[in-house]
């Protein structure tokens, strides 16, 4: 057979779709609010514990202030959550987050590694996962998967990719 | 021939190489004190005892510790056993063996021995190290591990991949060697502020030495220096810098040596201390040349081939001829990025600029205090900076082939280059200030380094990342 090396056309290069992103559990966005609540009580704790020793009105406004930034960084989550999506094709994994800079990164099976599926107390509360797939490079966390897709996914890019699998649950 | 099946033992030198290790963990001045201390109470003869007993039961631990420890290579694994009360056993698959250096401290020379360092992918520093051991038996260990290791293939392949391993016999070639003359024009070159490291001790001592030499400390020197005499006081400063450079690169870099075979390289240097470093060619990432202006008029490149771990191989001082002859030898184009004329948009100056207006604003308010309008002159600094910014966008270039390259050239000139099949990942990033006008930034991630892009319009940098992950995720080439 005849050796070609013919130059491929850029239009037959497969795109990443921006349509083909699937958003991750809406559920995830109780997971961060009750992280940024959290915080939020110990603040207001701190400032009502500070007020004994500090004068009072300096303290409050302190404690005001930290509420409003967490107030702040609980409507950027709800955001953040919204514009955070994944999308699995035949040879890649990608992640879309960042709402103030948007970020798509995209993870080469070839290049996994391993994989890891975590829950941290909420998250099971909440009965979602987290799947973290890792490289010899950078590393891609999806947060927010509903356990059974999250296993499903799992199971999927460890397939594709020919690695073990781990789950520190 | 060293048969590394079997179970090998560093040599019984070691121990003392353990003794100084601890010694200089403990820290040197530490145990001088604890010396003369007990030194003072031998004649009292109170711990004399104690002292001896300590000693021998370190050395008999010491000993034992020695013949326990073994490594030896078995099935394609480097299987290192050690421990005394309890037995550990370390097992690295010779083809997750990142590199292994090679080293020869004064004190290795005097007793004919060398330290091995063996770098896996995954350990944050040496995945272990071996004190001392015979040339012949870390050679050997390098051979199993660099040269012979099988590598394996990233993607199922139905065409099997090109075996670009040589054989076993293939004999290294040496691909050059720096004589003094080169590195002292290699250290006249560089920036010399790093050959000041060599007066730090006077950061530390340097109001004794001052009382030593000149009977009154350094700073009092320094403060009645009058002020016409500063800018003679900068000018001895710079020469002593420049002097200092000189000996610090011909220290470490004595009979800079690259030798190569079509599977790996390999660098040596140094003069008291001989450093040997070498990586397998597919392990290379990143190939990056750094050019200031001295090196430009003297036609000398600063180059770096990233290796995955912690085993870069710096080579300072190469001429452009042994430039191309490293980037053909690790499979990187040797032509510049100038030839595509890809450049980045000139809104990438702005960043840059705000910054800069930043920083000279933070600074006139702090300087106002202290000189009053004087401070406004900080802002002249504005328009030097946005001069930069711009030249440096507007000789900015990018191409994407077989490999993404990034030249960025303002004082000094500096490439990147990196196959694109090596991609680890691929990030598209977009800013306000990118998203508002159509732009991004694009940037290859690689196990050792990332070369970023940008701004560029969206659409090309979505095209770039596109053709990066069909050659990531169909070239059957070995990336690591």
């Amino acid at each position: 057979m005849a050796f070609t090396n013919d130059p491929i056309p850029l239009d037959r290069v497969p795109r990443l779709s921006d349509d083909a992103f699937v958003p991750v559990d809406r559920r995830y966005l109780r997971v961060r609010l009750t992280g940024t609540a959290i915080t939020a009580v110990v603040v207001v704790i701190v400032a009502f514990v500070a007020s004994i020793w500090i004068d009072g009105s300096v303290a409050a406004g302190l404690g005001v202030l930290l509420v409003a930034v967490l107030a702040g960084s609980a409507i950027v989550a709800a955001v953040e959550v919204r514009r955070l999506a994944y999308q699995l094709r035949d040879h890649d994994v990608s992640l879309r987050n960042g709402v103030i800079t948007h970020r798509t990164q995209t993870l080469p099976f070839s290049r996994v590694q391993h994989v890891n599926l975590t829950r941290g107390p909420v998250e099971r509360a909440v009965g979602l996962a987290s799947l973290e797939i890792t490289s010899a490079g950078p590393n891609i966390s999806i947060p927010g998967l509903a356990l059974a897709e999250a296993e499903r996914i799992k199971q999927l890019v460890s397939e594709y990719s020919h690695v073990d699998v781990h789950r520190d649950a | 021939m060293i048969d590394l099946a079997e179970p090998q033992r560093q040599s019984p030198l070691a121990i003392l190489f353990f003794g100084l290790k601890l010694v200089r963990r403990i820290g040197i001045v530490q145990v001088g004190v604890g010396l003369l201390f007990l030194w003072n109470t031998l004649l009292a003869g109170s711990l004399t005892l104690l002292v001896l007993l300590t000693g021998a039961a370190l050395s008999a631990f010491g000993g034992v510790s020695w013949w326990r420890s073994t490594f030896q290579v078995v099935d394609g694994e480097l299987v290192v056993r050690s421990g005394v009360v309890r037995a550990d056993r370390l097992t690295v698959p010779l083809d997750r063996i990142q590199s292994i250096s090679i080293e020869q401290e004064p004190l290795h020379r005097v007793v004919g021995l060398v330290k091995v360092s063996v770098d896996s992918a995954g350990s944050d520093g040496a995945e272990f190290e071996i004190a001392a051991v015979t040339r012949e038996v870390a050679e050997a260990l390098e051979r199993a591990a660099v040269t012979d290791a099988p590598r394996p293939s990233p993607v199922p392949s139905v065409i099997a991949p090109a075996r670009v391993d040589g054989p076993e016999s293939e004999p290294d070639e040496v691909v050059f060697t720096h004589g003094w003359r080169r590195l002292v024009r290699t250290a006249l070159t560089t920036w010399p502020l790093s050959g000041l490291v060599l007066l730090a001790p006077l950061f530390a001592f340097g109001d004794e030495i001052g009382d030593f030499l000149f009977g009154e400390p350094i700073d009092g020197l320094v403060r009645s220096v009058p002020l016409r005499g500063v800018p003679l006081l900068l000018a001895a400063c710079i020469l002593v810098a420049v002097a200092l450079n000189v000996v610090r690169i011909l220290l470490t870099d004595w009979a800079l040596t690259l030798r190569a075979t079509s599977a790996r390289v390999q660098r040596t240097s140094g003069l008291l201390s001989r450093t040997s470093r070498a990586s397998s060619v597919e392990r290379i990432q990143m190939v990056s040349s750094r050019q200031n202006l001295l090196q430009r008029r003297a036609g000398l490149y600063s180059v770096t081939l990233s290796t995955i771990g912690h085993g870069d191989l710096d080579l300072n001082g190469c001429s452009g001829t042994e430039l191309d002859d490293i980037r053909r030898r690790v499979r990187v184009a040797a032509h510049s990025p100038h030839r595509d004329d890809r450049r980045v948009d000139p809104a990438t100056a702005w960043p840059a600029v705000c910054t800069a207006i930043v920083v000279v604003a933070a600074f006139v308010v702090g300087l106002w205090f202290a000189v009053g309008p004087w401070a406004l002159l900080a802002t002249g600094l504005i328009a030097p900076s946005w001069a930069a910014a711009r030249r440096a966008v507007s000789n900015q270039r990018w191409s994407i082939g077989d490999e993404l390259a990034s030249e960025r050239r303002l004082l000094s000139t500096d490439l990147d280059q990196a196959l694109v099949f090596k991609a680890n990942a691929v990030v598209v990033t977009q800013t306000i200030f990118e998203r508002r006008r159509a732009l991004a930034r694009i940037r290859l991630v690689t196990a050792a380094g990332s070369i970023e892009i940008g701004m560029i319009p969206l659409d090309e940098a979505q095209a770039v990342r596109d053709v990066i992950l069909v050659a990531a995720s169909t070239d059957r080439r070995p990336w690591m």
